[in-house]
């Protein structure tokens, strides 16, 4: 049974492709001007507020000044990479950011997927609506007031979290925020519950894609549920599942900041301070703006290399890249 | 895709595109006439009084001074962020001011303030004339290699040199039959009674021996004479950083036992806003509360805790002498001038203004409707919910003062009901005490070479870890000390140390060490 669908994404590039193949491009152009008009904001955000600033790169092979300006500091070639390399902080920032996004992408990557899954089965659309809608208020409260909300419950003396594991399994309450260990699987945990729901909207629309016949032939041959999901359902929304995929991959050595920076303390800086953190302490407090764009550099660098090699996987794999 | 770097990207841009709509503190074109002036952003001006950019208080300053000010509100936290993306836009306000002189000095390293010797010879009366008259500020107001002046400012008043205090409950003290301890020895038995001898009498463990305020770990440092990043001279006339001095074994032991016999409450480390700190005190579950000389959350304490009596506490005497808590260098404000700046001439003529006469009314207020003038003082009229809402924001307008306070004088500039005139008393007290030991500080400020700021960017992560062990007690405070001073060699410190030993040998004479 052919369960490849092609989804909308997959559909739009295809058009793309035979258009561009079909022939003259500035025909074509002159023929849909209104609708390449429409193209016209986004291209100026992207060339004004994307393009534009990488020339703001160089900084991180000068000694910027502000007095100086970016063209006017003084080149200082490698200089500040070499320190970087040197550093043992950086290492250890690197480190912290790689091995944080690992856990992340093997335990929050996949939840919005069976979230999605489990949505789709549910039968009475009223209680799926609500459901759907509970899930997604976590992503509109900022870090900010989830940090305070988070520390409060997960106090050990006062925190609801340690007063059930006291009170119900005798357990002596766990100072979570100030425990190495502890610290991470909070941090980890409250990424899913904040972006989880949110992130099932893709894989939502993904999944209404699909063509209702092939579920209709799938239970006249007698596939349970779980059949349907393995066989339909879940090849249905690889082509997503892929992409997303490579997005993330590809912001692998970002992390959100105000969600690391409200939850650091002191006791556990060792896992948890970042590169972004650092930035922001380095770059914005001290203003090491040569540095710390060398190190914001390097971190797209590692990311571009990531988001290639992933997409090579894939399509090596027979799934759709992303280009 | 480019989140992370967006932030300076962002700020590049506004440099290319010459934006203005980023300002953050929303500075405007200037005019040739009108003088921008940074100011905190604190939150305390009533909403119906306006904004910090816009007040009665403003109006009074353009119509007394003759000037055309404009005021630009930066948040009193984050001066340093907001400020670094202004000038990078080119919208940064013609005064700039900070209570911090690394703040000045990183922006002068930047290239973007202006030399100031000229133009106070120029164009300055009053300012130039108390410059003169005060030499002791000069060497704080100079800066990098060429060693002009980038800054100018006023003396402090000797409440505002006194930095940080310790109170102690007196009433617990009585309940556990001690005295106010003056050892490090006492102290700590002090502590001990503190948190296991039920000071607070309700029968129930649940005393902490210390309310730890922003100031608890400051304390501890000037006890034991290691002040976070400052340098110190041995007898030899060599340089240490405080994070190699062999007192860290007694610090380190503080901080250790603080942890293990639960003086402090755990749960500190993650009470960033010290919310439950100031809980414990006010509530009476804490006994000693490290912060400053004004008598902290005292009438918040009373309401609870009506029998409570606090007194203020000095340093103890620790096995390498009595060192005093935090006091401030001289120098108060640094007001510093960005190089763009259209109109020194008026922006000269503003703070003379202020030396003169402009401080004493936005500090005190007019005569007859905010102060009377008692003794040649002038005692308030308005109670502490009046004065916040009627003169409070005009704190930080006064760039430069020449309010020199004599502690005596507390009680008349006091209003006259009986909680302020004990809190001014209690105040008084805690000035003397603060005063009557000097806080150890062996360079006027510390040393901001390119390389020691670097270095304390590696060393500092390191030092924090072993820090943590220490307190969570995995390693003795002499293993602890070891492993810094070890860390210190192998991270470059030595070389560190060579130059800030030839900055102080440079300029030793001229501060007169």
């Amino acid at each position: 049974m052919d369960v490849q669908q092609p989804n909308q994404i997959s559909d739009h590039l295809s058009i793309e492709r035979s258009k561009r193949m079909g022939g003259n491009l500035r025909r074509d152009i002159y023929r849909d001007r209104y609708l390449y008009m429409l193209l016209l904001p986004i291209l100026a955000f992207y060339i004004l507020f994307r393009y534009i600033p990488m020339y703001g790169l160089i900084i991180a092979f000068k000694d910027f000044r502000f007095v100086d300006g970016i063209l006017g500091s003084q080149w200082v070639g490698l200089q500040h990479f070499e320190r970087m390399f040197r550093s043992e902080q950086f290492f250890r920032i690197v480190w912290n950011t790689f091995i944080l996004n690992v856990y992340q992408l093997v335990f929050q990557f996949p939840v919005p997927i069976a979230l999605a899954i489990l949505l789709n089965e549910m039968r009475k659309k009223y209680l799926k609506r609500t459901v759907q809608s509970l899930l997604y208020v976590p992503h509109f409260i900022s870090w900010v007031v989830l940090g305070g909300i988070l520390i409060a419950i997960l106090s050990p003396s006062t925190g609801i979290i340690n007063i059930i594991l006291q009170r119900v399994f005798g357990i002596e309450p766990i100072f979570f925020m100030a425990d190495r260990f502890w610290w991470v699987v909070v941090f980890i945990a409250s990424g899913i519950w904040k972006t989880a729901g949110w992130g099932t909207i893709l894989y939502l629309a993904a999944i209404t894609n699909i063509d209702p016949q092939l579920y209709e032939a799938a239970i006249i041959d007698g596939a349970n549920k779980w059949r349907q999901i393995w066989h339909i359902t879940i090849p249905g929304i690889s082509g997503t599942i892929g992409i997303l995929l490579i997005l993330n991959v590809g912001g692998f050595l970002e992390i959100s900041f105000e969600h690391i920076f409200m939850l650091q303390n002191q006791r556990v800086m060792r896992v948890a301070d970042v590169i972004p953190t650092f930035v922001y302490r380095a770059g914005l407090q001290g203003a090491q703006f040569s540095y710390t764009t060398g190190v914001g550099f390097f971190q797209s660098f590692v990311g571009l290399f990531l988001i290639w090699t992933v997409n090579r996987i894939i399509k090596k794999t027979g799934g759709m890249g992303l280009f | 895709m480019k989140k992370i770097t967006s932030l300076f990207l962002a700020l590049v841009l506004l440099t290319v595109a010459g934006a203005q709509v980023f300002a953050g503190g929303g500075a405007e074109a200037v005019t040739d006439d009108s003088v921008s002036v940074m100011v905190y952003e604190r939150g305390w001006v009533p909403s119906e009084r306006g904004t910090m950019e816009d007040n009665d208080w403003i109006d009074w300053i353009r119509e007394d001074s003759g000037l055309d000010i404009r005021m630009v509100a930066v948040p009193r936290w984050e001066v340093r962020e907001v400020l670094n993306t202004q000038f990078a836009a080119g919208t940064a306000p013609d005064l700039i001011n900070d209570f911090s002189r690394d703040t000045i000095a990183m922006f002068q390293a930047q290239g973007v303030l202006a030399p100031l010797d000229e133009w106070i010879e120029q164009y300055s009366t009053s300012l130039r004339q108390y410059l003169a008259d005060n030499p002791q500020l000069d060497p704080y107001l100079r800066f990098g290699e060429d060693n002009q002046m980038y800054a100018v400012t006023t003396l402090r008043s000797p409440d505002s040199i006194s930095g940080h205090l310790m109170w102690i409950r007196q009433d617990w003290l009585d309940n556990v039959g001690m005295d106010v301890p003056t050892t490090e020895e006492e102290f700590f038995a002090v502590a001990d009674a503190f948190v296991n001898q039920d000071p607070n009498g309700t029968g129930q463990d649940d005393t902490f021996a210390f309310a730890a305020d922003h100031a608890y770990n400051p304390i501890i440092e000037a006890l034991y004479a290691v002040y976070s990043r400052e340098w110190y001279v041995d007898e030899n006339g060599v340089i240490s950083e405080a994070r190699t001095q062999d007192r860290l074994v007694d610090f380190f032991n503080f901080h250790q036992l603080a942890n293990e016999r639960g003086w402090v409450d755990p749960e500190l480390i993650t009470d960033s806003q010290r919310q439950r700190q100031r809980q414990l005190w006010v509530t009476g579950r804490a006994g000693i509360h490290f912060s400053g000389v004004n008598p902290p959350h005292y009438e918040e304490l009373l309401a609870n805790v009506p029998d409570a009596e606090i007194v203020p506490m000095g340093p103890f005497e620790t096995r390498h002498g009595r060192f005093g808590l935090l006091q401030e260098p001289p120098a108060e404000r640094f007001v510093a001038f960005n190089r763009e700046i259209a109109n020194p001439q008026a922006a000269m003529a503003y703070l003379d203004w202020l030396v003169d006469e402009g401080w004493f009314t936005l500090r005190f207020g007019f005569e007859g409707e905010h102060h009377e003038m008692v003794d040649g003082v002038p005692k308030t009229l308005l109670s502490s919910d009046e004065h916040n809402e009627r003169l409070r924001y005009a704190w930080d307008y006064i760039l430069l003062q020449q309010w020199q306070l004599q502690t005596e004088w507390l009680p008349i500039l006091a209003a006259d009901d009986p909680m302020s005139q004990e809190i001014a008393r209690m105040r008084g007290e805690a000035i003397d005490t603060q005063l009557a030991t000097t806080f150890r500080r062996d360079t006027p400020f510390r040393p901001t070479q390119q390389e020691v700021l670097n270095f304390n960017d590696e060393f500092g992560p390191v030092f924090n870890d072993i820090f943590v062990e220490v307190q969570l007690g995995t390693i003795s405070p002499q293993a602890a000390y070891e492993q810094a001073v070890s860390e210190w060699s192998r991270l470059g410190g030595d070389s560190v140390q060579r130059i800030v030993q030839d900055w102080f040998n440079a300029n030793r004479d001229a501060w007169g060490r």
